[in-house]
């Protein structure tokens, strides 16, 4: 069942993972620096954008994506 | 009179909820695995565990356990007044750090509350049970109510109607305490803080006794409950809490403002005194659980759980199930309104892997069932999403098959109605059977002849006694003196009937039924509030009328359906009439398939009063008469009947003078305020002008010779009304001078004289009614038991009457 972006941004951190594991889909990676892996995820029809530090194997946010321009970041 | 069957319901209901596969299970599993248990081969996701924090399978309070019973044993076996293992110190003085206030250990909560209540609550002190408030503090209150200490209830979580109370009780009582749950273990809802916390600021004779049982561990620092979560303990507040939900260990415990008191009641409170202590096993995982709860761990535990709360609070939403539970609490309440759609929900979501609960009578009222299930931090959103999913996915289903609507439920519980546009495919009421119903609103639309071979024969409600009936109870000026009459026919698809009856909505006093002494003290009240403690109650047949009311042709293949269809009737006219309860009444006393049948439909079954009835009337004279009594019933007849005969004139009235009629109503009005017994509204004066013109009914009055009087005029001293019907003579009002009774015996005298009239006009059976059992038996009276299905939408008003206690005893409060 769908959730609403609003309804999304209720859960913690580590909520919001466990619903983009269960109802998500990876769409696309960058990496912006040497530590710092970004995801863009599609999950209840909106993007979601995760941050992963890779040298301390920690998710640091998770948030729906509110600026379009964001999607050029990725490679094609 | 007529007393509650409640364990005969319950006993039902658990019989039933057994034979459905849905209670008294036993898992299987040789070793638990997280959230998942096995049942006759089958494995389920549980959703019925209270262990909220999932602490069960936490290393170090298992490994707890193990060391205290390396340590200790299996058990230390010695009363805590002589001696109690190191394990108890070391816990309290843990519960006390972690929630701040003085802490006593108890083998479980309600034992806690045995220990504690009677301590407490002094001779002088009142106790206001919270309508829900947990039964395990019931149970402990019911100790101090026997002592004469004086219990009411007020309404659920009303804190205004609470503190009108305490008002009124402060210049009179010592203490008033206030005893709710801090979470109520059906809805998940919780007792108003602010206001009690106020109350207790505002009130110093006010005291509060909360049960935390489903809050420990989920809220607040250290996991000190959802009471404690953002204050410390009251200086008038005690709280019990268990260890046997999230803290995961069993056992419980009290918590006080102070150690003094907290020493009061483990030196005083019985089972502190006389149980076993808890087992080193529990105590010591109860200290490792304790360690856990000083820790910061705790924090993210309970952050996972109200995760999981969100999450399932949203999934019930966007499915559309009607979800009654509390936003941050993790009971779930899903309504279903009747046991038979809770067994089939429950049952069908079984088969899809997932164990649910059923929250049934006598936990909430009976119609108020539901699903009742439980969230913990171990349920991943897969698991919460699929099993709401299923719930979703046979709701329609079951309710079609049971032939029940969501707007039936929304009724029930008194919700906005939010579910049944949005939910695709609503159940209809499906008659595959092609029965169909007539409604009438009043006897004049059914034939007569079709009325009386049906129903004319089985007492004061044939064609003409209705009739009457109706012509009296329109257009009065009292509420109680107007009532609405339905008339319910169904019918095959031969047209054959298969069930006909009469239902009438009237106001009645809800303690109908209690002892006097409660009606006696409710009638105080109603001086100055004549409507305190009354309701409409919708019940087939009439508050006039008595014996089988119902038709119902049980050798028809048709009779459940029909039953079914007249229950769905009933609950309309229970909707348009307003009225509080339901009560299908004069059913045979001795009828399984019916109890199943009715108990699945939502009702709770109770006894009714005796009825009355002489069935032997083959005596010829008073000789004869004396001769078929027993033993003692001839020494009766002999000295308190026929000794005053030739006192009485006796005349046979069948028109009489309005001067007469005021006479009449006048010494039926001594009887009616004379008697608590069976307590209801006094009738209306016109019924006596309607009795007087019909030709189906008589009076028979008594007056005193005049050697025996120093009246002057003739008046009568005793009336007796009663119905002339095909087969049976009914004996249905009697009225009485009570000034002149004793000394002649004017009561027993005119029973005497009912029965010779009877004799006079040849009937073989006489029916005597309700009440003065006693007195009816002398005469050759033999008893029926029948009794009444019954539904209650509110039942505060019931379950308050049920507390009241009038008397006080002499034992001192400790706070």
């Amino acid at each position: 069942m769908n959730l609403t972006k609003e309804e999304f941004s209720l859960f913690n951190l580590k909520s919001r993972l466990k619903l983009l594991k269960k109802d998500g889909k990876l769409l696309r990676q960058r990496y912006p620096g040497e530590y710092m892996l970004v995801s863009l995820y599609s999950i209840y029809g909106f993007h979601i954008e995760t941050i992963y530090d890779v040298d301390n194997f920690k998710t640091l946010s998770v948030n729906s994506i509110l600026n379009p321009d964001v999607y050029q970041l990725y490679p094609p | 009179m007529a007393r509650y069957k409640i364990y005969e319901t319950v006993e039902k209901i658990v019989k039933n909820a057994k034979q459905n596969g849905v209670a008294h299970l036993t898992t299987e599993d040789k070793k638990l695995n997280n959230n998942s248990i096995q049942i006759k081969g089958e494995n389920y996701v549980n959703f019925g565990s209270c262990s909220y924090l999932g602490l069960e399978f936490n290393e170090n309070i298992k490994n707890g356990a193990k060391q205290a019973i390396d340590d200790y044993g299996s058990q230390f076996s010695s009363s805590r007044a002589y001696v109690s293992p190191r394990f108890y110190d070391e816990l309290e003085t843990k519960l006390s750090k972690i929630f701040n206030a003085s802490a006593v250990v108890t083998p479980t909560t309600t034992l806690g509350h045995i220990a504690a209540i009677p301590v407490l609550v002094g001779p002088n002190d009142v106790v206001i049970l919270d309508h829900q408030v947990h039964s395990s503090v019931q149970t402990a209150v019911a100790l101090v109510k026997a002592k004469g200490v004086k219990v009411e209830m007020v309404r659920h979580n009303r804190m205004d109607l609470l503190e009108d109370k305490i008002k009124e009780y402060k210049g009179e009582y010592d203490n008033i305490w206030y005893m709710a749950d801090g979470i109520y273990s059906m809805y998940g809802d919780a007792v108003p803080l602010d206001e009690v916390f106020a109350l207790m600021d505002k009130y110093e004779q006010f005291r509060f006794y909360v049960d935390d049982a489903h809050g420990m561990s989920c809220y607040g620092k250290h996991g000190r409950g959802y009471v404690l979560a953002e204050r410390d303990i009251h200086k008038q507040m005690v709280m019990a809490t268990s260890f046997a939900k999230a803290f995961a260990t069993g056992g419980g415990a009290l918590l006080f403002p102070n150690a003094e008191l907290a020493m009061s009641v483990r030196s005083l409170g019985g089972p502190m005194i006389t149980s076993g202590p808890m087992q080193p096993s529990a105590l010591g995982a109860a200290i490792a659980s304790a360690d856990f709860h000083l820790s910061e761990e705790i924090n993210e535990y309970q952050e996972e759980l109200q995760e999981n709360i969100k999450y399932t609070h949203l999934m019930l939403s966007k499915y559309k199930l009607p979800n009654l539970a509390a936003d941050f609490s993790p009971i779930f309440f899903v309504g279903v309104g009747l046991p038979k759609i809770a067994y089939s929900l429950v049952n069908k979501l079984m088969k899809d892997g997932f164990f649910l609960n059923i929250g049934i009578f006598p936990a909430v009222p009976i119609k108020n069932t539901g699903v009742r299930f439980t969230i913990t931090r171990l349920h991943t959103f897969e698991q919460i999403e699929s099993m709401v999913k299923s719930m979703a996915s046979h709701f329609l289903t079951v309710l079609k098959e049971e032939d029940f609507s969501v707007q039936q439920i929304c009724q029930a519980f008194k919700i906005e109605d939010i579910y049944s546009e949005n939910l695709e495919g609503e159940a209809l009421l499906v008659n595959e059977n092609q029965l169909t119903l007539e409604h009438a609103d009043t006897i004049l639309d059914i034939p007569k002849s079709q009325w009386d071979t049906l129903l004319g024969n089985r007492g004061t409600f044939d064609w003409n006694g209705l009739n009457l009936l109706e012509n009296s109870f329109k257009n009065n000026e009292l509420d109680e003196e107007n009532w609405d009459f339905d008339y319910l026919t169904i019918k095959d698809k031969n047209g054959k009937v298969v069930l006909a009856t009469f239902l009438t909505t009237a106001m009645t006093k809800d303690d109908m039924l209690s002892p006097e002494d409660i009606s006696y003290e409710i009638e105080q009240k109603r001086i100055n509030d004549p409507y305190f403690y009354t309701s409409r109650t919708l019940q087939v047949g009439s508050l006039l009328t008595e014996g089988n009311h119902i038709y119902l042709d049980r050798t028809s293949e048709d009779w459940k359906q029909a039953m079914t269809m007249f229950l769905t009737k009933v609950s309309e006219i229970q909707e348009i009439n307003n009225a509080n309860s339901v009560m299908i009444r004069d059913l045979s006393m001795v009828d399984n398939e019916m109890d199943d049948f009715m108990i699945n439909n939502g009702y709770f079954k109770m006894e009714m009063p005796e009825n009355n009835k002489i069935e032997n009337m083959n005596w010829t004279d008073d000789l004869s008469l004396k001769e078929s009594l027993s033993k003692r019933s001839k020494k009766h007849i002999t000295q308190d009947v026929f000794r005053h005969k030739n006192k009485f004139d006796v005349n046979v009235i069948e028109n009489c003078s309005e001067k007469n009629i005021e006479k009449y109503y006048e010494l039926y009005l001594n009887v009616k305020s004379n008697s608590l017994a069976l307590n209801t509204y006094k009738l209306p004066y016109e019924l006596f002008r309607k009795f007087a013109t019909n030709k189906d009914w008589e009076f028979i009055t008594l007056s005193l010779k005049s050697e025996f009087t120093s009246e002057e005029d003739n008046e009568a001293i005793a009336v007796c009304i009663c119905h002339k019907g095909e087969e049976n003579y009914s004996f249905l009002l009697v009225g009485v001078d009570y000034e002149t009774n004793r000394e002649h015996n004017t009561y027993r005298q005119a029973m005497y004289r009912v029965l010779l009239r009877a004799k006079e006009l040849g009937y073989e059976k006489v029916e005597l009614g309700y009440s003065a059992v006693t007195e009816k038996r002398k005469f050759g009276a033999t008893q029926t038991q029948s009794c009444a299905y019954m539904q209650v939408k509110d039942n505060y008003n019931m379950e308050s009457l049920n507390a009241l206690s009038i008397s006080k005893s002499n034992k001192n409060s400790k706070i």
